[in-house]
C-alpha cells in the first residue's frame, strides 16, 4: 500500500500556493471524538476496532474521502511504513509507535487524512501547499460535517468539541502555518519575531530540531488557544501574525540582497555544490543545505530548480523514505551514501 | 458560595423565584436540589453546565462527596488526569467539570465555547444559548426588583427547559 504514495508527490509539496516563497504548507486539525466511547487510551481493542469500522463506513460515503482514499490499519503495516507516513506528515509521531486499532484514511491528492484512534478518536488533518488558510479550513470543516452525519459527535454546549487533552476542547482546531525564514535567521532577527508571536498567545516550533535551532530555517507557527474563540477568528488572528512576519522576512530578505548579494551568492552556490558532488551527507546537513537553495529560488538567485523539487527532497531524503525508494533497510552510514546518490540524481542537469 | 440549605457544599444552582410580588433567591448545593426536587431549575442549571449530551450530572459522581470523585464511565480519578493531562471520557469534562474550568481558563483565557456545533446539538444549543440570555434577563430583572418581569422571564426559561427535557434521549 506504501508504493502506491513512494511514486507519487503530495499535492502540498507541489510549491505552487500563494507566499510560496515564504510559507511551505498550511495545515488544519481537528481534534473530534465520538460519544459513548471512553477515549483512546482508555478504550479496549475491541472498541478501538469499532470505532474504526464506524468510522470506515461513514468515510464510504464521504465525497472528500471517495473510494480511492486509502485506508491503513497500523498494525499491518511495519514501523518503517509507519515513519514513512510521518515523514510524508500523514500521520503524527505519536501516531507511529501505535498498533492495533489505531488507522488512518489518507485522501489520493495526500492533502487530506483522518488519523483514528490516535489521541482522539479522529483528527482530521488537511494540508495544502503555500498559504491557503481559507482553502484549508473550508475542506476541514466540510470533511468534519460530513463525518458528523454519520458519528455522534462527543460534544458539550459549555466546553465544545470533546478532547482527551484539555488544551484541544472546544473548538478541537489546531492551525499551523510552516514558514521558511532564512532571512530573519541570517539577519539574527528570527528569536525577536518569534518571541513576540508566542507572546500573543501562538506556538512556535521548529520543524526539524527545537526552537530558533531548527533546521533548514523551518518554523511551525499555529495557535494555542482553541476553546472560546470562533474558528474564523482563530484563523483570523493567525493570519494577522503570518502576514507580519511574511513583511519582517521579505524586508529582511530585501536588506541581505541590498548589502550583501556577493555572500549570499556564494551561500547559495556553495550549498548547491555540495548537495550536487557531496557522496556521503547527513540528513542534518542536506536539509540546512536544501533551505539555502530554496532561499536562493525564492530571491531569483538560481532559475532552473523548480521550487517542488526542493519541497519533495526534505522529505524523500528522511530515514524511512530513503529505505523504501530503496528497497532495503539501510543503517545510517548507507543511508548518508543513499542519501548523496539521491540528491545528485535529482538535481541532474540543473544548474 | 455555601448552600442556603445545608450550609455545607458548594451552590451550584442559583434560583430565584417570584412568589406574591417577593423575590426570592436560593443558592443550593447539586445534593439538596435533588433531595427538594427543584425539577425544571435544577435541570435549566445541569444543562447550562453540560450542554452536550446533556446527562443527569449526579450520574458520574460518586454516591458520596465530589472531591474524591471518580469518573463512572472510565474509572480516571483527577489525580490521575493531573500526572497524564489527559482525561478517560467525554463523561470525564461532566465529573471534573469545576476542576477543569480553572485549569481551562488558564489554557485558554477562556471557559465557553464558541463555534461549530454539531448538527445533532444545534436546536438544542440554541435553545441553551436562549436560556442563559433569559437567564440574564432574569437576574436583571431580580435587581431591578422588576418582578412582573421576571415571572414572564421565568416562565419562558421553564417553558424553553421542558422542550430541551422533552428532546434528551435518557441513556
Ligand atoms: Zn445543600
Ligand atoms: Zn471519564
Amino acid at each position: 500500500m506504501i508504493s502506491i504514495l513512494l511514486n507519487k508527490n503530495s499535492e502540498w509539496l507541489m510549491g505552487d500556493g500563494p507566499e510560496v516563497d515564504y510559507v511551505m504548507s498550511t495545515r488544519i486539525r481537528l481534534a473530534r471524538n465520538i460519544a459513548g466511547y471512553p477515549f483512546p487510551r482508555k478504550l479496549a481493542i475491541e472498541n478501538k476496532n469499532q470505532i474504526v469500522k464506524m468510522s470506515e463506513a461513514v468515510f464510504s460515503s464521504s465525497k472528500l474521502l471517495s473510494s480511492d482514499a486509502l485506508l491503513i490499519n497500523m498494525h499491518e503495516i511495519d514501523e518503517i511504513d509507519r515513519q514513512f507516513l510521518m515523514e510524508r506528515h500523514l500521520i503524527s509521531p505519536e501516531m507511529v509507535s501505535l498498533g492495533e486499532g489505531s488507522a488512518v484514511a489518507i485522501s489520493k491528492e495526500e492533502n487530506l487524512s483522518v488519523m483514528l484512534n490516535e489521541e482522539d478518536h479522529l483528527r482530521i488533518q488537511v494540508l495544502k501547499s503555500g498559504l491557503q488558510l481559507k482553502e484549508v479550513w473550508t475542506m476541514a470543516s466540510s470533511i468534519d460535517d460530513e463525518l458528523d452525519k454519520g458519528l455522534p459527535y462527543a460534544f458539550s454546549g459549555r466546553f465544545g468539541y470533546l478532547t482527551a487533552c484539555p488544551t484541544n476542547v472546544g473548538t478541537g482546531i489546531r492551525v499551523s502555518v510552516m514558514m521558511h525564514l532564512p532571512g530573519l535567521v541570517y539577519s539574527k532577527q528570527i528569536n525577536k519575531i518569534l518571541q513576540a508571536a508566542m507572546k500573543l498567545g501562538l506556538a512556535v516550533r521548529g520543524l526539524y530540531g527545537e526552537g530558533s535551532e531548527a533546521l533548514g530555517n523551518l518554523f511551525q507557527i499555529s495557535n494555542q488557544s482553541s476553546l472560546g474563540i470562533h474558528e474564523q477568528d482563530i484563523i483570523k488572528n493567525l493570519k494577522k501574525i503570518i502576514d507580519q512576519v511574511i513583511t519582517h522576512e521579505k524586508n529582511a530578505r530585501m536588506f541581505l540582497l541590498n548589502n550583501s548579494l556577493r555572500q549570499l551568492e556564494d551561500k547559495v552556490g556553495r550549498s548547491f555544490g555540495i548537495l550536487r558532488n557531496a557522496r556521503i551527507i547527513s540528513s542534518k546537513e542536506s536539509i540546512g543545505l536544501f533551505s539555502t537553495l530554496r532561499m536562493g529560488i525564492d530571491l531569483g538567485l538560481i532559475n532552473d530548480i523548480p521550487r517542488s523539487i526542493i519541497n519533495q527532497l526534505f522529505i524523500i531524503t528522511q530515514p524511512a523514505h530513503l529505505q523504501r525508494y530503496f528497497e532495503k533497510i539501510l543503517d545510517t552510514g548507507e543511508r548518508d551514501v543513499k542519501r548523496a546518490n539521491l540528491i545528485r540524481e535529482k538535481l541532474k542537469g540543473l544548474h | 458560595m455555601k448552600c442556603d440549605m445545608c450550609k455545607v457544599h458548594d451552590a451550584v444552582v442559583h434560583y430565584a423565584e417570584v412568589v406574591n410580588g417577593e423575590i426570592k433567591k436560593l443558592n443550593i448545593c447539586e445534593s439538596c436540589a435533588k433531595e427538594k426536587g427543584f425539577g425544571v431549575e435544577v435541570s435549566f442549571s445541569l444543562s447550562d453546565m453540560l450542554g452536550g449530551m446533556v446527562k443527569d450530572s449526579a450520574k458520574g459522581l460518586e454516591p458520596s462527596q465530589a472531591d474524591n470523585a471518580k469518573c463512572k464511565d472510565c474509572g480516571m480519578a483527577f489525580d490521575e488526569f493531573k500526572k497524564t493531562g489527559r482525561l478517560g471520557c467525554d463523561n470525564c469534562y461532566v465529573v471534573f467539570e469545576k476542576r477543569l474550568i480553572s485549569i481551562l481558563d488558564t489554557i485558554h483565557k477562556h471557559t465557553r465555547h464558541r463555534g461549530k456545533t454539531p448538527s445533532a446539538f444545534k436546536e438544542k444549543y440554541i435553545k441553551i444559548e436562549k436560556i442563559r440570555e433569559l437567564n440574564k434577563k432574569l437576574k436583571d430583572a431580580v435587581d431591578r426588583e422588576n418582578y412582573e418581569a421576571a415571572a414572564v422571564l421565568r416562565d419562558k426559561i421553564k417553558d424553553l427547559n421542558l422542550k430541551i427535557n422533552q428532546e434528551i434521549p435518557t441513556k
